[in-house]
């Protein structure tokens, strides 16, 4: 993405929980799995490449 | 001479002697073939007299009539008093003078001058009474016969007359009479007080010169018996006055309640009332504005006369609530206290139609009167725009993220309960969305450029995801979105949302 002039290279971890009508957990508790879930998908720590734009 | 003693004694002679009979009632003597028809009719007129009569001889009493046993309540039993001393039903202040009257009485048929007397019944009561004292003979013997006639209800009538006489002497209006042609016939003291003029100076003068100003009581009535004018005093100051017109005999009584100081307060308090911040406005049972202060005009643009029922454009404004719906008319304040008497209080937003311009009022309804079921109803509001705007405000900065504009945390799980307590049939799909490496972004190229990227973020979910999903800043590189009716691929159209552009 383009920000203030530069070429950003941004990534998201995404964890995805999907709430049957019977399912009983609260939002608190849905959010936590969620979060949980992003975690497990997410790559190992590694450099962000970035460079400027002029 | 008694009118009633007189009339008893026409057509006899009462030199005659009298006898009792057994049974205690009045027979003449037997001289005469003629008498005792006489008698009879004589007896019958006695018993049934309204006037109490009695007969007393040597000290003691020897006859009364029905009506005298009534008037000393002893009417069940007259052995309470046949035979009692007189004075026990005198009064000790009016023996010397009964004793001075019969004193006189030197002949046969001698009858004193009606005098009075306080009578006391068997029960203790006193009595005001008229006595009338005639001497006679009862059993051969000298007695003396007393006619006694209640002055009670008369007394009452005298002492209200007085009464009467003594508050137009000492009440604080003025009470003035007319006759027929408007010449004042009395003037009393607090005409004097009021007005400055002296009974004597005014009393034959036109009522007109008296009062300083035209005066036409028989318009007053005409009027409905009650004005309020102006009028002049003596020093040539002005007297604002309430004048109330009554017709009596063949003139007229004019009642004047000097309002100088009632108006004055009434000035004061409209000046109060004009001068307040806050809206106030009195409307009538039938639902008219009968006034409305300066801040009531300038904020609702209304005005004194205007009707607040009817068709919903007669008003100038339009009432919604605070969730900006329009107000059901039920639910106004106003008609709530009209339905059920109590004072209501509410905030409600008006939309001016001069200029479509808000106000959000803190308004409150009372009774002017609670006991009159056909009270005007007050309505007082304040101006609280910037107030309900700031709290508005403040609602909005306490779940939202400043950055973003995004909702927070709190709020997110809050939308989240709301979303799971809902009935629905198909899942709800949560993702939890957090930057890869944003600490980095943000060490190298400063926090300007971290919020930007935030701000960026926030608008491509916001794009990527339909406007029933919920989409929410809950940490520093932190999202989630809150999709109903998800299909499962959402996560991967925001994965290709976020790294395509």
């Amino acid at each position: 993405m383009t920000v203030s002039d530069r070429t950003l290279r941004v990534a998201a971890s995404i964890g995805q929980v999907i709430v049957s009508p019977r399912d009983t957990r609260s939002a608190q508790d849905i959010l936590n799995d969620a979060d949980l879930e992003m975690y497990q998908s997410k790559p190992p720590p590694k450099q962000l490449s970035a460079q400027r734009q002029r | 001479m008694h009118p009633a003693s007189r009339d008893r004694h026409q057509g006899h002679d009462p030199r005659r002697p009298e006898a009792s009979s057994a049974d205690g009632s009045l027979v003449f003597g037997e001289e005469t073939a003629a008498w005792p028809d006489l008698a009879d009719r004589y007896r019958m007129l006695i018993e049934h007299t309204p006037d109490a009569i009695c007969v007393h001889q040597f000290g003691r009493i020897v006859y009364m009539n029905p009506a005298g046993l009534r008037y000393l309540e002893a009417d069940g039993d007259p052995n309470r008093v046949i035979g009692h001393v007189i004075t026990e039903f005198i009064h000790a202040d009016s023996i010397a003078s009964m004793l001075s009257r019969i004193a006189d009485l030197d002949c046969q048929g001698a009858v004193s001058e009606p005098s009075e007397a306080t009578v006391i019944t068997v029960t203790g009561a006193h009595i005001p009474a008229e006595a009338v004292s005639v001497r006679t003979t009862w059993s051969g013997q000298s007695a003396f016969q007393v006619i006694l006639r209640d002055l009670t209800e008369h007394k009452a009538a005298q002492k209200a007359l007085l009464g009467q006489a003594a508050l137009i002497n000492h009440v604080s209006d003025a009470i003035v009479s007319v006759c027929r042609d408007g010449l004042v016939t009395s003037w009393n003291p607090a005409a004097e007080q009021v007005y400055g003029h002296s009974s004597t100076a005014v009393i034959g003068r036109e009522l007109s010169a008296a009062f300083g100003v035209p005066c036409y009581p028989a318009a007053i009535i005409a009027a409905g018996g009650r004005i309020r004018d102006t009028h002049v005093k003596t020093d040539g100051s002005p007297l604002a006055v309430t004048v109330s017109a009554a017709q009596m005999g063949d003139g007229f009584v004019l009642v004047c309640a000097d309002q100088t100081a009632i108006r004055r307060a009434e000035e004061h308090f409209t000046a109060v009332v004009e001068s307040l911040d806050e809206g106030v406005v009195v409307l009538d049972h039938t639902g008219h504005i009968t006034s409305a202060n300066r801040a009531a005009k300038s904020i609702l643009d209304v005005h004194a006369g205007l009707s607040t029922r009817g068709r919903a454009w007669t008003l100038p404004f339009r009432v919604f609530d605070t969730d900006e719906h329009p107000v059901d008319p039920d639910n106004h304040p106003v008609v709530s206290t009209r339905r059920t008497g109590l004072p209501s209080t509410a905030v409600i937003g008006i939309e001016r139609r001069r200029d479509n311009r808000r106000f959000w009022l803190s308004l409150t309804a009372t009774l002017l009167d609670p006991d009159d079921e056909n009270s005007s109803i007050v309505a007082a509001f304040s101006d609280i725009t910037s107030q309900h705007l700031e709290g508005k405000a403040l609602v909005h900065a306490a779940t939202h993220d400043h950055l973003t504009g995004l909702p927070n945390r709190t709020c997110v799980l809050e939308r989240l309960d709301d979303e799971l307590a809902r009935p629905r049939s198909g899942p709800v799909t949560v993702l939890f969305i957090d930057l890869d490496n944003f600490k980095a972004i943000n060490d190298s190229h400063g926090h300007a450029v971290g919020d930007a990227v935030l701000e960026s973020v926030a608008d491509r979910l916001t794009e990527a995801l339909t406007t029933e999903s919920i989409v929410g800043r809950i940490g520093g590189d932190e999202f989630v979105a809150v999709i109903p009716n998800g299909n499962g691929t959402e996560a991967d159209e925001v994965r290709i949302e976020l790294s395509c552009r």
